[in-house]
């Protein structure tokens, strides 16, 4: 009789890069709670550079991770940012794999009840 | 078995993300030019008080009045900064979530509710000097608690009510509208200006 085969755990090379990058994480997660968010509340929010939130934002936007709508307001270019479906279940997987990583945080999971160790909590993506 | 680099790397990201988070689900529809007009009323019920009434109250015969203008303040007030709330998560498109409101109530009701109980203390013993210092202290620190869950010009105005309230409590009874005209009137003025202008509207 074939036995039922354990799923692989995840590696960090399974991650996907485009959101491993700190600061892409970091876009990708305020973006799940706010429907949207100029690209100035983005660097207050994130604490980062003009530059470096550009450069980024930009290559979420070109992986087709967020939307940029842009326009203008009092004469002033205005960047507003949103997660595309395709942005949100990348996340989603992201954070699957991360917490594989993990693996009393996996065990834990499965249990209810079940405490998980200080700090490290999994993360909601529909709350 | 996962080594201890990639765990601890794991470990990071996810306290990364779930920082960033609660960053983001901040209540950030603070409303600047709603401040400002609650503000704009607080000095108007400033003026108002002092031309009918004048201070202290508790020397007076129209305190009964006095209180009434108070009242209405509060309820133009909060007609105002509700109104200015609502209008700002419509044009900023943030979402006014269920858990959010409800933190941000946790948060300022339990001060208001002491505010209203030493309110009502107060009236009922003829302390009525004890107002301005009992009002702009509770506020204060309902505002302080709910700068927690909101943006950082919050938390300071809260924190300058609060030493509104010291101040209000330090001085002669007649100089408790000043105090009200500070802390209601012009706190909420410079802070209203200063969110409208850093935090969209």
């Amino acid at each position: 009789m074939a036995r039922k085969s354990k799923p692989a755990r995840p590696t960090p090379n399974d991650l996907d890069p485009m959101i491993h990058e700190r600061l892409r994480l970091g876009i990708l997660s305020a973006l799940v709670v706010q429907e949207s968010l100029t690209f100035t509340e983005l660097r207050e929010l994130l604490q980062t550079t003009d530059g470096n939130l550009s450069v980024q934002a930009r290559k979420l936007e070109e992986a087709g991770y967020v939307i940029c709508d842009k326009c203008f307001e009092d004469r002033k270019p205005r960047s507003t940012y949103r997660l595309s479906p395709a942005g949100r279940l990348a996340l989603e997987e992201y954070l699957e794999k991360l917490s594989g990583l993990l693996p009393d945080l996996a065990q834990v999971r499965g249990r209810p009840g079940g405490s998980i160790r200080p700090g490290i909590h999994p993360v909601p993506l529909h709350s | 078995m996962v080594d201890p680099i990639t765990r601890e790397l794991a470990q990071e990201n996810l306290q990364y993300i779930r920082k960033t988070l609660d960053a983001a689900g901040r209540f950030t529809a603070v409303p600047g030019k709603g401040l400002m007009a609650a503000g704009a009323a607080a000095l108007g019920g400033v003026a108002l008080n002092c031309f009918v009434t004048g201070a202290p109250w508790g020397e007076g015969p129209l305190h009964v009045l006095a209180l009434r203008i108070w009242g209405g303040v509060l309820s133009v007030s909060v007609a105002i900064v509700s109104y200015g709330i609502y209008r700002k998560s419509r044009l900023t498109h943030t979402q006014l979530h269920i858990p959010l409101v409800r933190k941000l109530l946790w948060s300022l009701c339990p001060a208001l509710f002491v505010g209203a109980v030493l309110t009502s203390l107060a009236v009922h013993t003829q302390n009525l000097d004890w107002l301005p210092a009992i009002w702009l202290g509770c506020y204060g620190a309902a505002v302080v608690n709910g700068g927690l869950v909101s943006v950082a010009p919050v938390r300071y105005l809260g924190l300058l009510l609060l030493a509104a309230a010291a101040g209000a409590a330090a001085s002669p009874p007649g100089l408790g509208l000043a105090w009200l005209a500070v802390g209601f009137g012009w706190l909420h003025l410079v802070f209203g200006a200063y969110i409208a202008w850093r935090h969209n509207g």
